[in-house]
């Protein structure tokens, strides 16, 4: 193999050189630019999704505790509930979620944020006859999934038409919220 | 624009090229993972198909205006460069002012990087061609491919949903196994059929070298290493009993 | 302490639930392209295999060190295919050198692997996934699981098409047509392992 000389391996180098600095400034320009857009946008996707799980709530505040998770307040400034996130594995990958809880204990409503399950059938949970099931009041034992149609009370929920592992998921999801509320509840009093 | 160019070659030409005669993804065969990934609604074919055409339109006229100053031996690393920055400024673009959209193709936004047909064009017309010919190259053949994807998807959709664009479609049959992978193959099979069918030809037997996106890398590989070393043309352009191409 | 049972967990679902190929539908084109026959399906998913966890084993601390900690994050794609570009031709170099035999069996398919969406499609999955439960043994065990995968479907699909070679198939769908409703079918049967990995090792 004969040598390289010294423009052959210079040439294409530099070349390549520029084009990574003149790429490098692009993207950072943009990237500048497109930061605030993008943290509005989250920031109000997150809003609504509280705003929908909480719907007496006209103002939110991270707690301290677990800045994770939202006090909502009335117009008056009085605690009217929670709206906590929650993850759980779903079929096609995480479920994210927002659960709406009331002070004495109640789900208010429930927020799909993200999810990957399969179209037509888990990504059905997005839908609002599934996730308006969860809006119940006497709910401290938690959520289960049920086959037989009694979803909706007593902390039953109809499972999705070939999407149990969805169904589970989301649900287990709604539990850990709960368990969520149940800890600051107590750690209140 | 088109005017200008006009003395030369057929502008229309070139744009029709890539809807019909060369559809990318029918008959060249080209981009097949987003194609069969994102058509599971018509909205997010849409999506895909128009974030391919801008990034496929960036890169051919800025590869092909720098087809003369990049080196040749750098140019497959110097393309790849160049079409993920415009991959890289249209998911941003994306992020910001169609949220949806960003959360829908996921992780596919970003693959368009390793999408053969832009590496494909920027290979066999862009750094060949000068840079209005390439931009309209570029915009057919992303209308081709964005036309196909509506298409996959708009079946999809409607048979496996019974919705289109999300808008519920009286009678709804829903055969959820158009949604499922299976379904995707599937119609992708029957599209492809159907096309030579119209167009009179073969169906292609598969991605062959002609359509083969490394072609570009291919032929360097050859000259460096002096073998025919591309494994999809020996693995495919082997001669079989009877199978003669057109 | 990392559980062996969660790793197996990681490892079955990137084969079989999660297969790159018929679920996420990455890497269709070698999955069409060279599974003619299970010697050239074995030789490529092999190179693919060794690259993805190659790529992985360095894209994985380059983001997580360099990237996130910088706020550089948005140069993900750009220099994760940069890195899988480099590396590949540094292991084509090396295995030329050092291993020949190696080479002579893998080589000729490591040019090709630059632009498989599935090895791009595995650096990134495995840093999205990194927000849930993985860490940097998981992310490897989940390449390699991933690689495999590929691997099963590639020969699978091989062995499927052998079959198809010797049959009277209807002309207008003779070539690509029939081959995607061979694969059609193929993916079918993998939708069997839905919830397989979960029940099993819960």
């Amino acid at each position: 193999m004969k040598k390289l000389s010294f423009k052959e391996i210079f040439i294409p180098t530099i070349s390549l050189f520029i084009i990574c600095v003149v790429v490098a400034f692009l993207l950072a320009g943009t990237n500048e630019l497109t930061k605030a857009p993008i943290a509005k946008i989250q920031a109000e996707t997150s809003q609504a999704a509280m705003k929908s799980v909480c719907p007496e709530a006209e103002s939110f505040e991270a707690i301290q505790d677990d800045p994770q998770v939202n006090a909502g307040y009335d117009a008056s400034g009085n605690l009217v509930g929670y709206a906590i996130p929650s993850v759980y594995k779903g079929y096609g990958g995480d479920v994210e979620i927002m659960v709406g809880v009331g002070v004495s204990g109640d789900v208010t409503g429930v927020e799909i944020l993200s999810h990957e399950e399969t179209p037509g059938l888990g990504a059905n949970c997005i839908k609002e006859d599934f996730r308006n099931q969860f809006v119940q009041s006497d709910v401290q034992n938690g959520f289960s999934v049920v086959k037989d149609g009694t979803g909706g009370e007593n902390g039953h929920i109809d499972a999705m038409t070939g999407a149990t592992i969805t169904s589970n998921a989301v649900t287990q999801a709604v539990n850990q919220a709960l368990d969520v509320y149940n800890s600051l509840e107590g750690g209140e009093n | 624009m088109e005017a200008v160019a006009k003395k030369k070659y057929n502008p229309v030409k070139e744009v029709t090229k890539g809807i019909i005669k060369e559809n990318p993804v029918l008959c060249l065969v080209l981009g097949t993972c987003p194609t069969l990934a994102v058509t599971t609604a018509a909205s997010n074919a849409i999506g895909m198909g128009i974030a391919a055409t801008i990034v496929l339109i960036c890169s051919n006229a800025v590869i092909s205006l720098l087809r003369n100053v990049i080196p040749d031996k750098v140019r497959i690393p110097a393309y790849i460069t160049i079409i993920a920055t415009f991959v890289t400024l249209v998911q941003m673009v994306v992020k910001a002012y169609a949220p949806a959209i960003d959360k829908s193709l996921g992780i596919y936004l970003p693959l368009i990087v390793v999408n053969c047909i832009i590496l494909g064009r920027a290979e066999m017309y862009a750094s060949k061609n000068p840079v209005v010919p390439s931009i309209l190259d570029g915009l057919g053949m992303g209308i081709g491919f964005t036309a196909t994807l509506l298409l996959m998807g708009s079946i999809r959709e409607i048979l496996g949903n019974g919705t289109w664009f999300g808008m519920d479609l009286p009678g709804q049959i829903q055969i959820i196994i158009f949604l499922l992978p299976p379904g995707g193959f599937f119609v992708f099979g029957m599209l492809i059929a159907l096309a030579s069918k119209l167009s009179g030809k073969k169906p292609p037997k598969a991605t062959g070298c002609a359509g083969c996106p490394l072609s570009g890398s291919c032929s360097m590989m050859k000259a460096e290493g002096g073998e025919s070393a591309c494994a999809n043309c020996t693995a495919d352009d082997t001669p079989e009993k009877g199978g003669a191409e057109a | 302490m990392i559980e062996v049972k969660a790793l197996v967990a990681v490892f079955l679902a990137a084969i079989l639930t999660e297969n790159y190929v018929l679920n996420k539908f990455l890497g269709i084109c070698p999955f069409l392209g060279v599974s003619k026959k299970v010697n050239t399906a074995l030789g490529m998913s092999a190179a693919v295999t060794f690259v993805m966890v190659i790529a992985t084993a360095v894209t994985y601390p380059i983001y997580m060190n360099l990237l996130l900690p910088t706020g550089l994050d948005y140069l993900q794609t750009i220099v994760f295919i940069l890195v899988i570009a480099g590396l590949v031709q540094l292991v084509e170099t090396i295995l030329k050198k050092y291993i020949p035999s190696l080479y002579n069996s893998l080589g000729i398919y490591l040019p090709l692997i630059t632009t498989n969406c599935a090895v791009l499609g595995v650096t990134m999955l495995v840093i999205e996934k990194s927000s849930e439960s993985f860490g940097y043994v998981e992310a490897l065990v989940n390449s390699f699981g991933a690689g495999i995968g590929f691997l099963v479907a590639m020969v699978m699909f091989a062995g499927v098409r052998q079959r198809l070679e010797s049959c009277d198939i209807p002309k207008s769908i003779q070539g690509l047509p029939i081959t995607l409703v061979a694969a059609s079918l193929v993916s079918l049967s993998f939708l069997g392992f839905s919830g397989l990995v979960e029940n099993m090792l819960g």
